[in-house]
């Protein structure tokens, strides 16, 4: 059998080589092909051919007075391009604003996940860093184990270093709010108060901690975190406090703070801000030596003690597979559920949901639907661009023919499209990136972050979105290319070709933009339904006209006395209805949890109750039902041993009724209390989260927060007076306020974000995919002109005409609206899991937006099809 | 100008096209050069020699026959010219006129 050479290395080779030489090449190559193929076997043969095809090609043996490569060097084409786009400005200026638009859109998504991708990659050996999580394995009354927590107890760190092999190094910290629900920062100058505010954004942290983690120390002591009473800020929060004073200057200074009670810290390091991408976040890091004690360092059972530890690279790789229980049962022997997991620090951002996280993470779910919709957007941008081409294209038919009649080859007439793709994509890139640039700064100041600039710093953001969009116009610019110069020279003929390669593929492409159109659209809506279902729902608690005072906080002897005072003093003011004392309000977290059980009756399955301590004012204040019993009272002395539970906690105690539970004794911990009232299921927290269970206890002036239940209209007056008697019975206790309606809709700011991101790309999908079907109805009626007349001259009315030219679009719609409503029902039922209060997505959410989109539709294409439809079929027939 | 000098390997290829005589065409010349040689040649390196000898006018070529281990393409085949062969001469004359200088001493020490 005769073995003839690859075609594939030999068209390349008639490609590329100049034709005073190929004969010679070829006919050389061949016969040493055949040579091989006889002497070393066919294989060896072929892999030499393609060698030394490669070797052959040298400069001058290469082609060289080639036309199509020749006008490419004088640049005949781009100008060329130029001169046509010139010629029909509207349609160049269409192009390029929805290119630009769809690649803003694309650039700013991805920018913006591959900041929160970033999330702890700053670290040094950060792939050895493990957060250690704690597990109670206990269950809440919906059947889910809810004690899995970001924190750990203080004992865990040092066995886990000692039984570990595998465990280089540990650090521990806990929020300094874990103590008391107050910390304030004073700066004091010979009795001159100079700073005086509640900072509670701050960690005890022992001296590994900034070994662990890469926060760089800018200036003093290099191991600051040693001492007791030491303390090191970053830099933001020292200009806060001292001004601009040098730093120098700053190490050494002595601040006030009070947690609890008041005690003098001296500054011992500066230290540089916090990145944006990391999940611990902080202003100032107190030594972990100031509260340190051998009874603290034995808790094991205290659950807020972050604990990260530092595995020896080898035992890194598979901190999974290494096993606890031994440990476990050293520290708390057989009877017990609790265990312990690692997470790798650089996957809690977005797969950590656990209690108690550092920092709201962000779920890998939500950045696939922005991936989704990035691609989406930037796809129906180029679809568009395909579109307007190909229909762009009919008209240029005579121009076409006439190039191939004078002796364009094909190539001549791709390289000429493809200079058009190139003129508009460089025009739209620039534009993009332009746009870009100028709101860069309005999207970190809305996001609350930090973005890098984009092209500049983040490589890993410049490969994917350089690539993806290299590759996007590589094949937008020639994919229309050589379908339109695949012409025939026929088309100079006829008066109207259609492509008939083209056309079933842009039907296609139009459904796929109005599928994803549909999709973000009713996306949208649901998300918002969701989003507004939440803010409006009754949450069981009274939110409006309550203004939320920070209580003082040292807790001398003085103290219970001055807050009866100062609650005396402010219920006083006509215009204050009530005010309340409590140690946290709706919105606020919730510090303590632990076990509850009955005194007598059933056994109760495990769980996690939180506690809460109000004053006798709560239910009043914050019109809390009560099902059963009575609120706390200042009159029984016996009131520190009664209890109030809500219905949440009353079914994991296994009461049917609220009355059945009423002075029943309960255990929570180890404390014994009395329940002396039921009060219904509040939502203290959102509602994407389930109804905790709550024990409420009876402390007349816990440390936390003052509620003042205001007369509508009287917020100015209260918080003067509330601000006036704080100053006179406690001078040191900066006031702050805040509205909790207000702060309770915080915590839905991150799905608020979600709600914009999605209109917005909505409304610029919709932008989209309505610019491509103006562009496509314009043309369409354009080459139909004649059948118009045709129809119309055969007695059609005006009316019919235009029916029937809409009719098309009506059915793309439609079409789209079906296909999208599934994807969206799936996806969004997927996405609504993520909350324990949900809407349902119902045909409503559907039929909106299909007539919306059906109504934008028909205005987008109504222009080019009236216009048509009243033009005079006389004029169209004779003039054509 | 390009100048009349004579590279190593151009210097071999030059002697090979003579060699060959009648015969000397890319494949033919790589095969003698390998063979005197003993080194591997890509097809490469003699195309570009022999083109850059016929520019130098050390060569001069014409198509030969077609045949079918060749995919009916025809062979360049190359001939010395008079001016190649000068050089070539004179190349030698230079290393036997540079050969006698060298002294005893150095001819002993290898």
């Amino acid at each position: 059998m005769k073995h003839t050479p690859p075609t594939l290395i030999k068209k390349m080779l008639r490609w590329f080589v100049n034709v005073d030489f190929l004969e010679e090449i070829e006919g050389d190559l061949d016969e040493m092909f055949q040579q091989r193929v006889t002497s070393h076997g066919i294989w060896c043969a072929r892999w030499h051919y393609l060698l030394e095809a490669f070797q052959t090609c040298r400069p001058y043996t290469m082609k060289k007075k080639s036309h199509v490569a020749h006008e490419v060097v004088h640049l005949v084409f781009l100008k060329l391009a130029w001169r046509n786009l010139e010629r029909r400005k509207g349609y160049a200026l269409l192009n390029i604003t929805g290119l630009a638009v769809g690649l803003v859109s694309f650039m700013l998504i991805m920018q913006y996940i591959v900041f929160e991708q970033s999330y702890d990659t700053f670290h040094t050996r950060g792939e050895d860093l493990y957060r250690v999580a704690f597990d109670w394995g206990e269950t809440d009354y919906t059947g889910n184990n809810s004690s899995r927590y970001a924190g750990n107890v203080p004992a865990m760190g040092p066995v886990l270093k000692e039984e570990l092999p595998g465990v280089e190094a540990y650090t521990r910290f806990v929020p300094v709010n874990t103590f008391k629900p107050y910390t304030t920062v004073t700066y004091r100058v010979n009795d001159r108060i100079l700073y005086n505010a509640s900072a509670e954004n701050g960690f005890f942290a022992d001296s590994a901690f900034l070994q662990l983690f890469s926060f760089p120390i800018q200036q003093g002591d290099r191991h600051p975190l040693t001492e007791p009473h030491a303390i090191a800020l970053t830099q933001s929060f020292a200009t806060k406090i001292f001004g601009t004073a040098m730093p120098n200057d700053i190490i050494g200074q002595t601040l006030e703070i009070d947690n609890g009670e008041r005690a003098r810290y001296t500054v011992t390091a500066l230290l540089q801000d916090v990145p944006a991408n990391s999940h611990i976040r902080f202003d100032y890091l107190i030594s972990y030596a100031t509260i340190q004690s051998a009874r603290l360092d034995e808790n094991k059972y205290w659950s807020q003690f972050y604990t990260y530890v530092r595995f020896t690279p080898q035992a890194a790789n598979n901190p999974l597979t290494i096993d606890t229980k031994p440990l476990l049962h050293k520290l708390y022997g057989d009877d017990h559920h609790i265990s312990i997991f690692f997470q790798p620090l650089q996957k809690i951002h977005l797969h950590s949901h656990l209690r108690e996280e550092l920092s709201p993470g962000i779920s890998a779910q939500h950045l696939m639907f922005l991936t989704i919709i990035a691609y989406a957007i930037i796809a129906m941008a180029w679809v568009n661009y395909v579109n307007m081409f190909l229909s762009g294209s009919l008209e240029r038919a005579k121009e076409i023919g006439i190039k191939k009649i004078l002796g364009s080859t094909r190539a001549h007439l791709v390289v000429q499209f493809l200079a058009e793709s190139v003129v508009i994509h460089m025009v739209s890139i620039a534009l993009s990136v332009l746009m870009l640039l100028l709101i860069h700064p309005s999207v970190e100041a809305w996001l609350g972050v930090d973005l890098p600039l984009p092209f500049l710093e983040d490589t890993q953001y410049t490969w994917i979105t350089g690539l993806s969009i290299a590759a996007g116009c590589a094949v937008t610019g020639l994919y229309p290319a050589l379908i339109v110069s695949a012409q025939p020279i026929q088309a100079l003929g006829a008066r109207v070709v259609r492509s008939a390669q083209g056309t079933g593929m842009k039907a296609g492409l139009v459904y796929f933009q109005f599928v994803v159109a549909f999709v973000v659209f009713s996306s949208a809506v649901i998300v918002g339904r969701q989003v507004r279902f939440m803010k409006q729902a009754d949450l069981g608690v009274a939110l409006d006209n309550r203004i939320v005072v920070r209580s003082p906080g040292t807790t001398d002897s003085a103290y219970a006395g001055h807050v009866q005072a100062y609650k005396e003093r402010l219920q006083a003011y006509p215009f204050i209805r009530s005010v309340s004392f409590a140690s946290a309000v709706p919105g606020m977290k919730l510090n303590e949890s632990g076990y509850v059980r009955r005194v007598q009756g059933p056994s109760i399955d495990d769980n996690n109750v939180f506690k809460l301590l109000v004053d006798q004012d709560f239910f009043r204040t914050y019109d809390v039902r009560l099902l059963a019993g009575r609120p706390f009272s200042d009159t029984f002395s016996t009131e520190t041993q009664a209890v109030i539970i809500n219905e949440a906690a009353l079914s994991i105690l296994k009461f049917s009724t609220p009355a059945e539970a009423l002075h029943q004794r309960i255990r929570w911990r180890r404390e014994e209390y009395e329940v002396v009232g039921v009060c219904s299921n509040y939502n203290h927290h959102y509602l994407q989260t389930i109804v905790e269970p709550l024990v409420l206890c009876y402390n007349p002036a816990p440390g936390g927060f003052v509620t003042l239940q205001v007369k509508p209209g009287h917020d100015a007056a209260a918080i003067a007076s509330a601000k006036r008697e704080l100053a006179t019975l406690f001078p040191d206790a900066p006031f702050e306020y805040e509205f909790i309606k207000t702060s309770y809709d915080k915590q839905y700011a991150v799905i608020d974000r979600f709600e914009t991101v999605v209109q917005f790309f909505a409304a610029i999908a919709i932008v989209i995919a309505c610019a491509g079907l103006f562009a496509l109805a314009a043309h369409h009626v354009q080459y139909r002109t004649r059948e118009i007349a045709v129809r119309k001259v055969f007695g059609a009315r005006t009316a019919q005409v235009i029916t029937w030219l809409t009719a098309k679009y009506v059915r793309i719609v439609l079409v789209s609206a079906v296909l999208g409503s599934v994807i969206t029902f799936y996806a969004m039922r997927q996405w609504l899991q993520n909350f324990a209060f949900a809407v349902t997505p119902g045909a409503g959410d559907f039929i909106g937006p299909l007539l919306a989109l059906l109504t934008i539709t028909l205005v987008a294409v109504a222009y080019p099809c009236v216009k048509a439809s009243w033009k005079n079929p006389a004029r169209t027939l004779a003039h054509g | 100008m390009k100048g009349t000098y004579l590279g190593e390997f151009e210097e071999i290829v030059l002697l090979a096209v003579g060699i060959l005589y009648d015969e000397a065409y890319g494949v033919s010349v790589r095969a003698e050069v390998e063979q005197h040689t003993g080194r591997v040649i890509s097809i490469g390196a003699v195309h570009t020699a022999l083109h850059r000898l016929e520019e130098k006018a050390f060569l001069q070529s014409r198509f030969g026959e077609a045949s079918d281990v060749r995919g009916g393409k025809r062979k360049r085949l190359f001939r010395i010219t008079a001016e190649g062969l000068q050089t070539l001469r004179d190349a030698q004359a230079l290393r036997s006129q540079m050969w006698s200088l060298l002294p005893k001493a150095v001819l002993k020490t290898i």
